[in-house]
């Protein structure tokens, strides 16, 4: 199988790991973070900084992604969630602007403008392979991961909670449930999944510079696969990028930048107006009829 | 006063008060509640029984005063410590988890002291206690008013609590549900031993369940006796219906 | 050091201008409809791409052009609150974040598609100009664009609180159900505002042009600013707006000179954490504003 097709299968599981990530936070919690390609970059530089510029090994990067994700996830999620609906997403909008100007001026430790490149050192202490079905076994890994974290969230106790707490916050609350525990526990799972993508994804391409990581392209991708393939399932995200992803990849090199991310928004809109629920949504409201 | 109170009661009361800019809806109220007890809290529209409802389950801060609930201080903790602590409540406008199937509804409230699995049994229990049983699975977003009303009464009976907050759970039922829901009422207190606070318009089903009766009018207790004596009270009837002296 | 404040604050009042011009619209609608228009941005890239595509194939000045630049995307709100937004109103509030951040990404990928990612620019007689006054140096463009910001808003709040009409929208904002009680049309008025409010973003976009570059992304940029100025100053409040916009205009112009250049990107982010941490409702906006679309 050539490289081609193996690298859009990477692609597509990861895609789906970060939608399925983004999911737990928006399609459970009910918190629309337009702002996840911060945790995603801070995944991703954390990895490379230690491994280009201190020479630690990626997994201590990983860890380290990890931990610092989680951590800047409780520390900007605390006061943000006094916020509801669009003011909350409008917060998160600004969390990786600020990352990416600190990615851009820190140029000790990220190289700025210029980016990292890591050097390709196969083997597994270095997370890095000679062939690519290692990064596919990752990406893969990674997918279900992501897959059964939600299927556990789902219906579990912390997806009731969230549900309950979405619908009706004061009757949740005389239930026991308390709201702010339970958001910040679903956007630290969130960000530490993130991170997890960022870090595969930097270990993959080996070249990271601020914009091809702190995007709100990524953020719009992330948020778009999930909503096709259906907000609130564990399903949605990857049937999404199942779906996207290829495509994504053929609209790229026929169509080129601006004509791609128009389909996009379109997409977008077309999914929010005509069938909200996604694919997995309506077949499930299908079935159950 | 009554004389049996003191180290018994399970919920205190003690001149609480509770202000909107410069309208008092809470002056100075106190009672208490003991185990196993029915209270009917009744009023005119406006009195401050959903006010004072709103404090007693953490809803609401209360501006001075105290409450105690099972020998603890709980004056203003958030509802979710209420709810640990064994109070359950109905809301005067229903609330139901719409997104969520009846049994899901009461399971919310079960995890609170169960895991996953029992949390099921007991949330399913619930449901059929309260006559929902048929309707197990159905989404809460699709059910009549009586039938989200026993909901209601799902929910605040899945945290399994001590005490019980009913705010007007009989509005809106038609006669025969009246009664059904007075025969629940009455097993839930004297079978399970729970005590029960209920705002109640409905004088019939206040008479027939409540031991004792508090009466509040413009925020002030102004009443607190057996119901038959209180229906006479002077000052009660002339709160709902305006004294001659006006 | 001191000496240069004056000229500081004047230039980060006419600046503030600007920025207000910006909110007016994004707070009005929000105020009407509950809805945060995250396309606004790009209503004022389209009207800045009218204005060049007018000066640039027919000669004509940018703020002239305006007159039927501002129309064209008035109508274009009207279209797009008929088939977008009246469709979102009573949604979850998730589907109503991405409905306009849809069209957000439409918007300006549509731009980027037709015209492509050059900056262009649109230069005129005054675009260099400065007015000397009191011995300060005023930009004209800044100074055009403050004063139209002060009669948009001047002129938004004489019919918000002196007509008919006006009234029937401040009444929405207070009480949107009790106003439909009371007789008002909310479903006309919805389009109306929203209409309203992408037309005072083209007022702008049309302002901005001989000031600013113009491309596809531009919206991005300063809708940013443009959330920042209307949470500060209170979401619905259009006197907010305009005391919110001074107030990151002179922030700005003053970190830009005291501290840092860098320092002037993020201090309006910055000056955005601190009042959703403290005052989430803003300067004019009544408390629990920001929970109002959730009930």
């Amino acid at each position: 199988m050539n490289d081609y097709y193996l690298n859009i299968i990477v692609m597509t599981c990861l895609w789906a790991a970060l939608s399925g990530a983004w999911n737990l936070m928006a399609g459970y919690g009910g918190l629309v973070s337009l702002g996840q390609s911060a945790f995603f970059g801070i995944g991703a530089y954390a990895t490379a900084v230690l491994y280009a510029t201190y020479g630690f090994s990626p997994w201590v990067g990983l860890v380290a992604g990890v931990v610092l994700t989680t951590s800047t996830a409780v520390l900007i999620s605390w006061p943000c969630f006094r916020l509801r609906g669009a003011f909350f997403s409008l917060a998160t909008m600004v969390f990786p602007i600020v990352t990416e100007i600190i990615a851009n001026n820190w140029t000790d430790v990220t190289r700025g403008f210029t980016g990292i490149a890591m050097n390709f050192k196969p083997g597994i202490e270095n997370f890095m392979f000679q062939s690519r079905w290692a990064y596919v076994a990752a990406a893969f890994l990674l997918m279900l991961l992501v897959y059964g974290v939600t299927r556990w969230i789902h219906r579990g106790r912390l997806g009731l909670y969230l549900i309950a707490v979405r619908d009706d916050q004061d009757a949740a609350e005389s239930m026991g449930v308390e709201p702010v525990r339970v958001k910040l526990l679903i956007t630290m799972i969130s960000a530490a999944l993130t991170s997890l993508g960022g870090f595969l994804y930097a270990q993959y391409i080996l070249f990271l510079d601020p914009p091809s990581v702190f995007s709100i392209n990524i953020s719009v991708q992330i948020a778009l696969f999930s909503l096709i393939g259906g907000l609130g399932t564990p399903l949605g995200p990857i049937v999404g990028s199942l779906i996207m992803t290829p495509l994504d990849g053929l609209l790229s090199t026929v169509l080129g930048g601006g004509p791609r991310l128009l389909i996009y928004g379109a997409v977008l809109l077309g999914v929010v107006l005509l069938a909200p629920q996604g694919v997995v949504g309506t077949l499930q409201a299908r079935w159950r009829k | 006063m009554n004389p049996c109170a003191s180290t018994s009661a399970l919920l205190k009361v003690d001149s609480v008060v509770r202000r909107f800019g410069g309208l008092t809806a809470v002056n100075q109220v106190s009672f208490e509640v003991r185990q196993g007890e029915i209270v009917g809290l009744i009023g005119p529209n406006g009195a401050g029984k959903t006010t004072l409802f709103n404090i007693i389950s953490g809803h609401l801060s209360a501006n001075e005063g105290r409450v105690e609930f099972d020998g603890r201080d709980m004056t203003n903790r958030r509802p979710p410590l209420w709810a640990k602590a064994g109070v359950g409540r109905t809301f005067q406008i229903v609330k139901p988890l719409k997104s969520l199937s009846v049994l899901e509804n009461a399971m919310v409230g079960a995890l609170l002291k169960n895991n996953k699995a029992v949390a099921r049994e007991r949330a399913a229990a619930i449901v059929e206690r309260v006559g929902m049983g048929a309707l197990m699975h159905q989404p809460a977003g699709s059910l009549t008013l009586e039938s989200r009303k026993r909901l209601e009464l799902a929910r605040a009976l899945s945290v399994e609590p001590k005490l019980l907050l009913l705010d007007e759970i009989l509005a809106g039922l038609n006669a025969s549900e009246v009664e059904e829901s007075i025969h629940l009422i009455r097993s839930l207190a004297e079978v399970d031993g729970l005590a029960v606070i209920m705002i109640e318009h409905n004088l019939h089903a206040v008479m027939s369940l409540a031991q004792r009766v508090v009466v509040l009018d413009y925020g002030v207790k102004i009443a607190e006796d057996l119901p038959e004596v209180v229906v006479r009270h002077p000052k009660v009837v002339a709160a709902y219906l305006g004294s001659d002296d006006e | 050091m001191l000496a240069i404040l004056p000229q500081l604050l004047v230039s980060g009042v006419l600046i503030g201008g600007v920025y207000a011009l910006l909110s007016i619209g994004l707070t009005l609608i929000f105020g009407v409809l509950r809805v945060v228009n995250f396309a606004q941005g790009e209503f004022i890239m389209l009207a800045m791409f009218g204005a060049f595509w007018a000066n640039a194939l027919l000669g004509i000045d940018p703020y002239l052009s305006a007159i039927v630049v501002v129309p064209a995307i008035f109508m274009l709100g009207l279209l797009v609150e008929r088939f977008v937004i009246q469709r979102i109103l009573f949604a979850a509030h998730s589907m109503q974040i991405f409905a306009t951040f849809g069209l957000s990404v439409l918007l300006q990928n549509l731009a980027l598609t037709l015209w492509g990612p050059d900056y262009r620019s649109v230069t005129t007689a005054y675009t260099s100009l400065s007015y000397s006054f009191l011995g300060l140096s005023l930009s004209a463009t800044s100074l055009f664009a403050f004063i139209a910001a002060i009669v948009m808003a001047a002129g938004l709040i004489g019919f918000l609180h002196f007509t008919r009409g006006g009234m029937a929208l401040r009444a929405m904002v207070q009480n949107r159900y009790a106003a439909s009680l009371m007789g008002v049309d909310t479903k006309r008025l919805n389009r109306l505002a929203f209409a309203c409010g992408v037309a005072c973003a083209a007022v702008c976009g049309c302002i901005l042009t001989p000031m600013y570059y113009t491309f596809p992304t531009v919206g991005v940029d300063l809708i940013i600013t443009g959330f920042v100025v209307v949470v500060l100053g209170g979401m619905g409040s259009v006197a907010g707006a305009v005391v919110g916009g001074l107030i990151i205009g002179i922030a700005q112009t003053l970190t830009g000179f005291y501290l840092s250049v860098e320092f002037k990107d993020v201090v309006a982010l910055l000056l955005f954490i601190v009042i959703l941490l403290v005052r989430p409702q803003g300067l004019f906006g009544r408390k629990g504003a920001e929970d109002l679309g959730m009930k």
